[in-house]
């Protein structure tokens, strides 16, 4: 604090000529040497500093202010309250919301977030003309989760290779949303690549949940039908965003890819026990 | 204050999360990025996957004939990278499922035991993409080296067109009958091998007398590939 107070001071004082300065740097002048002999612990400090008395000078300063300022030109308050007011204000402003509140609020707050942006997606609602829109508030936490929840899933259903199981499930998981995304840029579409990242993630939900249903009931029939629900269920709900997202004349070339992930990530959940 | 601090999050994060996230796709109109850095921006690969869907099947169909010979001189103006890809990826999800598939339904009405075997989508995936990324980069080479150089990006693309006949081969592979799948296998590899070669005779005979080497070793290439494919995939037994 002290160095930084002294540094832009003495430049100042030495180069401005306007009278404001003057009077402010006479004032910061004159008030120490007010105030240093009024003190009755200084004098043992005051006699330490041989070479550079300013630091002291300046940590001495907040005390003196309100005297001098009263004492002196209008003009001179002014300035010194200005600065750390703005910096308290715009520093600490927000934080006392978020950082003070309990973990528990910020962790409902989040998953309520999750929830909100799981019914924008994946079930009916007005907004799904265009998801893109809806889902202004997009997070990554809930893609993360579905992805993780499912690669585990398939790697408790798994008898053998359970590490790899997960391993090849979260690979094509992760990277065929990366690659998916990519995929629609390349092809000339206006999407924001986190917001499809999200997106495409939460289209998983409904794959989740049949993953969840063929791991606790294991019947070849009831599998498959539960995974061809399920999947034309994710498909249904990324289609819109999909195939706004880029010229009419490739929406097929756009689309293709994602059918083919979900049916090969189908494919795992039905294979994989 | 719950209210208030979410307001905050919408004002604050979305915006910006704005300007920054979607910058790939305008700021990739930017001309001013140079160098090799350009290498890194989506604008970069954009030209490569400057196809309608019409244009992808009618290059599809065309792989599917593989006499004519003139889908290098067709594609030569707008090669894509799409096709290759995709048709790659496909490649592996049905290598890696087909099979597989029938024979689980078989085990499970019988109520046999069953694994999966999670290593044939990794097995298949290095294969595929190995083959299609490897076999084009080593005859780049090889051509500069006979000063008759072709576009990277075109042997990529006819490569990657030059496999999709192998998508249907690995359905019909299904039928478990040995001398069935031999001559699909064979078919199948003639086609894409014929295919490639004769579509890249007409380039490489500037090449000088060596151009029947080269040629030969791109038809055998393939069709190893296909033998390769017979042997490790086409394996179903129910």
């Amino acid at each position: 604090m002290s160095h930084s107070d002294t540094v832009p001071l003495h430049p100042s004082s030495q180069s401005d000529i306007d009278e404001i300065e003057n009077l402010i740097h006479a004032s910061v002048q004159s008030a120490p040497a007010t105030v240093l002999p009024a003190r009755p612990p200084s004098p043992p400090r005051a006699s330490i500093p041989v070479v550079s008395s300013s630091p002291f000078l300046q940590s001495n300063l907040p005390p003196p202010p309100p005297p001098s300022s009263n004492q002196k030109v209008p003009s001179v308050p002014e300035p010194p309250p200005l600065p750390s007011s703005s910096i308290g204000g715009s520093g600490f402003g927000p934080a006392p919301n978020t950082l003070t509140e309990p973990v528990w609020d910020t962790v409902k707050r989040d998953l309520s977030r999750i929830v909100s942006n799981l019914k924008l997606v994946v079930f009916p609602n007005p907004y799904r003309e265009d998801p893109g829109k809806a889902l202004r508030d997009w997070d990554l936490w809930g893609p993360f989760f579905f992805i993780v929840f499912l690669g585990l899933a398939l790697s408790w259903s798994a008898s053998v290779k359970k590490s790899e199981v997960f391993a090849v499930a979260f690979a094509v998981l992760a990277a065929g949303a990366v690659i998916l995304t990519l995929n629609v840029l390349l092809l000339g579409g206006h999407i924001i690549f986190f917001q499809s990242l999200s997106l495409l993630g939460y289209c998983l939900f409904p794959l989740d949940v049949g993953a969840l249903i063929c791991l606790l009931k294991d019947n070849v029939i009831l599998k498959v039908i539960v995974v061809s629900v399920t999947l034309a269920w994710s498909s249904w709900a990324a289609y819109p965003f999909m195939s706004s997202a880029v010229n009419p004349r490739r929406k097929a070339l756009a689309l293709y890819p994602v059918f083919l992930m979900y049916v090969s990530v189908g494919f795992l959940i039905i294979a994989i026990d | 204050m719950e209210r208030e601090s979410t307001k905050m999050w919408e004002m604050g994060f979305v915006p910006s999360s704005d300007d920054t996230f979607s910058k790939p796709a305008p700021g990739s109109d930017e001309p001013q990025q140079s160098g090799w850095f350009r290498r890194f921006t989506i604008a970069a690969y954009k030209p490569y996957f400057d196809v309608d869907t019409s244009d992808v099947l009618d290059r599809i169909k065309e792989s599917l004939f593989p006499f004519r010979g003139d889908f290098n001189e067709k594609t030569a103006t707008n090669p894509d990278l799409y096709g290759p890809f995709w048709i790659c990826t496909t490649l592996i999800f049905v290598a890696a499922s087909i099979g597989t598939f029938v024979t689980y339904i078989a085990h499970k009405l019988k109520k046999k035991e069953w694994n999966y075997d999670i290593n044939l989508v990794t097995w298949s995936a290095g294969m595929f993409y190995g083959y299609v990324t490897i076999v084009p980069l080593v005859l780049y080479i090889i051509l500069k080296y006979f000063s008759a150089p072709s576009g990277l990006v075109q042997l990529f693309c006819l490569y990657g067109y030059s496999l999709f006949v192998f998508i249907p081969a690995l359905c019909l592979s299904v039928v478990p009958l040995e001398i069935f799948r031999w001559v699909v296998a064979g078919v199948a590899g003639f086609m894409s091998a014929t295919f490639v070669a004769l579509n890249l005779r007409a380039h490489i005979k500037s090449a000088g007398e060596r151009w029947f080497l080269i040629v030969a070793g791109i038809f055998l290439l393939q069709l190893a590939l296909a033998v390769v494919l017979k042997l490790y995939l086409f394996t179903v037994t129910v």
